[in-house]
């Protein structure tokens, strides 16, 4: 159990001014950013991760305070929140930092790095094969992991996706859809429920794998399903996309890559082991944000996206886990969620959210929470009655086998 | 240095199985460090009997282990029809279960799986390594050739195991890492090492598992006393087996030895140029033959007639260079 | 531009190649590892033209472009940045 002062009496205050203690100012190519140092926000962090874990993400020189045995329990969690790789190069990246690290350890950093290099390989090469499939004139959006990697995002490093996430506009999808099928990617075989509810309910379609290939290709048409409470924008999306240097894709804007990560992680995940999505969110922040400018720009496009809320507790847990620099006199206030959703957030994202070391079973609040953040999960998706149905029918395919092959 | 710990066959068994079921028993592979738990007491008796030449770790090593593993029964009212062994790591159930008898087979395919699975900061050939001193031998078969029936005659002649089934390739260095394991002998390879050598120290016989019938070899005490030794690759062998057959050698073009390591190797693929030039610089320092074999005093002594003349050719080679 | 490939010679025995792009690995017998090297040092580290790479086949290696063997290699080496598209 982790111990934290009760949610709802915490008012937090983005203005951390509070707790800067002094010399925490450290040089950075931000201007006047504001660095929190561990010490004023220990209390609060999610235990094991808050040991070692969340600091080293938070600033890799904590690995320089750690001994042999903070390792073991280190690895583990890290790989259970699949952050190991992006962990290992952040460590690899300081020489003698790197030198000091035990070699048994560095061992498995060594590990993740040859797996994720490995991984970013297989993106690239499912991008060759679909540049080749997709039409020249049908304009192609990476989203997340694959996005990151053509930009060179120092994030990319590391990271291992699982999969290719391309946007089209909803008038192309046909159009992707065929081609791709064309050229010989094949949908998985759903129930006939499956294949509806993801064409009418959902923001992608079901995924897309060609034979032997070790990646599926996700084909979005927008970054939200369209029945979900918080909405993209899509003229918005769709109007300001970056390109590539050499290359047929394109990249959403800087800012709206943030929006994403940050919608994909608080509306459009079950927040159960969900680390990784907040540390793409902390790399995004500080790279993608330079001035002050871009944060006002930052909260203005996210209440154009109605993602205000949403953006309002990535910001709140990367400046408690993460130590993410942000401008002084940031105010956030009109981005806040109601108190009492606020405080049902963070009850069920401090007790699932970070990583678990895999023997010790989940409390009983752990296993509730995961619950809960699987029920917030479909509402946010689905209106009620939608939820419903929806539900019914998967309860229904559930208690009677049988129904799945009539359902086809 | 403080001085050598305890072998694991001199220690009491009541504490191994204490170690066992407390989860604080550590094993020392030379390229991996593994805890295990389990409250299975006659598996904790078979480790003791196969890994009996191990020394225990230090505590100050056992403080981060690489693979933290449980070799459990489980739960359910099946447990009680047909009891069964589970292998986990982190959680994690690679394997349907065994039959409880089998758990010694479980845990070693369970352990070769988390290093084949995770240990990507090496090339991990699919072969078995022995070592005269600082020169290794790189054996690489497919299962079935007699891979491991011969890896194990040598290390009852004399030669250092350091793996029966990965050969661990370090990139940086180019040197082989230990990865001893007790070698498991399927069928009828059993009665034939048994008859080999009277100090072969055999576990029990596991009937009907996926292989076979299968028995593991105990390391021997030179062997588990050098894990942390790496060796250089100084020679590579593609042995098969083959009943009644005279001994016959041939040399191997080194693009061919390339593509029979690298292309069998358990994550080439997923090292991409690491991997390359690493099997490259093997390929490049080690001759390579492919051997016949029947009779395997013969096949032990024409593998170090090989390494010697492997040294010859090396030596040479430097004087000319230094010349 | 990082190296695209990595080409090692194993003495007479042949060579063999990595392509950094697609991470295959090709084995090259002894003559196709003659025709790699030459034609990469024809190019001089740029790749070369389908009929330069002929012309050097015929006039320097004394061989026949056109044998499906040759064709195959050829068409390998486009593949792998040696023989200009």
């Amino acid at each position: 159990m982790t111990l934290r002062r009760s949610p709802v009496l915490r008012q937090l205050k983005m203005t951390a001014k509070a707790n800067i203690p002094p010399n925490a100012q450290r040089s950075s190519p931000m201007p006047a950013p504001v660095h929190i140092t561990h010490r004023s926000l220990n209390t609060r962090l999610p235990m094991p991760a808050g040991h070692h874990l969340l600091p080293l993400l938070s600033d890799p020189a904590h690995a320089r305070q750690m001994q042999l045995a903070d390792w073991d329990s280190t690895l583990r969690l890290a790989r259970q929140a699949r952050v190991l790789g992006m962990l290992a190069h952040r460590l690899q990246a300081h020489e003698s930092r790197w030198r000091a690290i035990p070699e048994r350890v560095r061992g498995h950093l060594q590990a993740a790095i040859n797996y994720g290099a490995y991984r970013a390989h297989l993106v690239r090469m499912e991008l060759r094969d679909l540049e080749r499939a997709l039409p020249a004139d049908l304009p192609v959006i990476l989203l997340k992991g694959a996005a990151y990697l053509l930009q060179e995002l120092p994030l990319a490093q590391g990271r291992a996706p699982n999969d290719v996430d391309l946007l089209v506009r909803r008038a192309d999808l046909d159009r992707a859809e065929a081609a791709l099928k064309t050229a010989g990617w094949q949908m998985a075989t759903q129930s006939a429920y499956d294949e509806r509810y993801y064409r009418e309910w959902s923001h992608e379609l079901p995924p897309l794998r060609y034979p032997n290939h070790p990646l599926e290709v996700d084909l979005h048409h927008t970054i939200a399903p369209v029945t979900s409470r918080t909405r993209a924008d899509d003229a918005l999306l769709f109007a300001d996309p970056r390109p590539l240097p050499g290359s047929r894709y394109r990249v959403l804007a800087p800012l709206d890559q943030i929006i994403h990560a940050v919608i994909h992680l608080f509306q459009d995940s079950e927040l159960d082991g969900e680390l990784r999505g907040l540390v793409d969110i902390d790399a995004l922040l500080r790279t993608h944000l330079r001035t002050d400018g871009d944060w006002q720009a930052l909260i203005e496009r996210a209440h154009h996206h109605q993602a205000s809320h949403l953006l309002w507790y990535a910001l709140r847990y990367c400046c408690d886990w993460l130590q993410t620099p942000m401008p002084e006199d940031l105010t956030l206030d009109d981005l806040a969620p109601p108190t009492i959703a606020r405080a049902a957030l963070d009850w069920i994202f401090t007790r699932i959210g970070p990583p678990r070391l895999p023997e010790t079973r989940p409390t009983l609040a752990q296993r509730l929470a995961t619950q809960a953040g699987l029920v917030r999960y479909h509402r946010r998706r689905m209106p009620p009655a939608l939820l419903a149905r929806h539900l019914l029918h998967k309860g229904w395919v559930a208690v009677t086998p049988s129904n799945r092959q009539s359902a086809q | 240095m403080s001085a050598p710990s305890l072998r694991v066959r001199e220690c009491d068994l009541g504490e191994i199985k204490q170690r066992c079921r407390a989860g604080q028993l550590h094993i020392d592979y030379g390229a991996a460090l593994v805890r295990v738990r389990s409250p299975l007491d006659p598996f904790a008796r078979t480790l003791q009997r196969t890994y009996g030449a191990f020394r225990l770790p230090h505590s100050a090593q056992t403080e981060c282990a690489d693979y933290h593993v449980e070799v459990i029964r489980p739960r359910g009212p099946r447990a009680f029809i047909r009891p069964q062994s589970q292998f986990r790591i982190d959680g994690i159930q690679p394997f349907d279960p065994f039959p409880l008898t089998n758990a010694l087979p479980l845990f070693e395919w369970g352990v070769n799986w988390c290093f084949g699975q995770r240990a990507n900061q090496y090339i991990l050939l699919h072969a078995g390594v022995l070592a005269k001193g600082e020169r290794a031998i790189i054996m690489a078969a497919p299962p079935g050739s007699g891979k491991s029936t011969l890896a194990a005659a040598m290390m009852l002649r004399g030669f250092r195991l350091l793996s029966d089934e990965f050969g661990v390739l370090r990139p940086e260095t180019g040197d082989l890492v230990a990865m001893l394991k007790p070698v498991a002998l399927k069928n009828q390879s059993v009665e034939v090492i048994r008859a080999f050598s009277e100090e072969a120290v055999i576990g029990p016989l596991f009937t009907g598992t996926r292989k076979g019938d299968v028995a593991h070899l105990a390391p021997d005490d030179a062997s588990a006393d050098a894990i942390h030794h790496p060796a250089r690759p100084a020679l590579v062998i593609f042995p098969s087996f083959e009943a009644g057959a005279a001994l016959a050698s041939h040399r191997l073009p080194g693009k061919d030895a390339f593509a029979h390591l690298a292309f069998n190797s358990f994550n080439y693929h997923l090292l991409g140029a690491t991997g390359f030039e690493a099997v490259a610089d093997v390929v490049a320092a080690c001759p390579a033959y492919q051997m016949r074999y029947s009779d395997l005093d013969a096949a032990i002594r024409h593998i170090e007639m090989l390494l010697d003349d492997a040294e010859a050719v090396a030596g040479a080679q430097t004087t000319e260079d230094d010349g | 531009m990082p190296l695209t490939r990595r080409y090692r010679c194993l003495d007479d025995d042949g060579g063999i190649l990595f392509n950094e792009t697609t991470w295959k690995t090709h084995i090259l017998t002894a003559s196709a590892a003659i025709v790699y090297e030459t034609l990469v040092e024809q190019g001089g580290g740029d790749a070369i033209t389908m009929d330069e790479a002929t012309q050097v086949l015929r006039d320097a290696l004394d061989l026949d472009p056109d044998t499906p063997d040759i064709a195959q290699l050829l068409a390998m080496l486009t593949t792998l940045g040696v023989i200009r598209r």
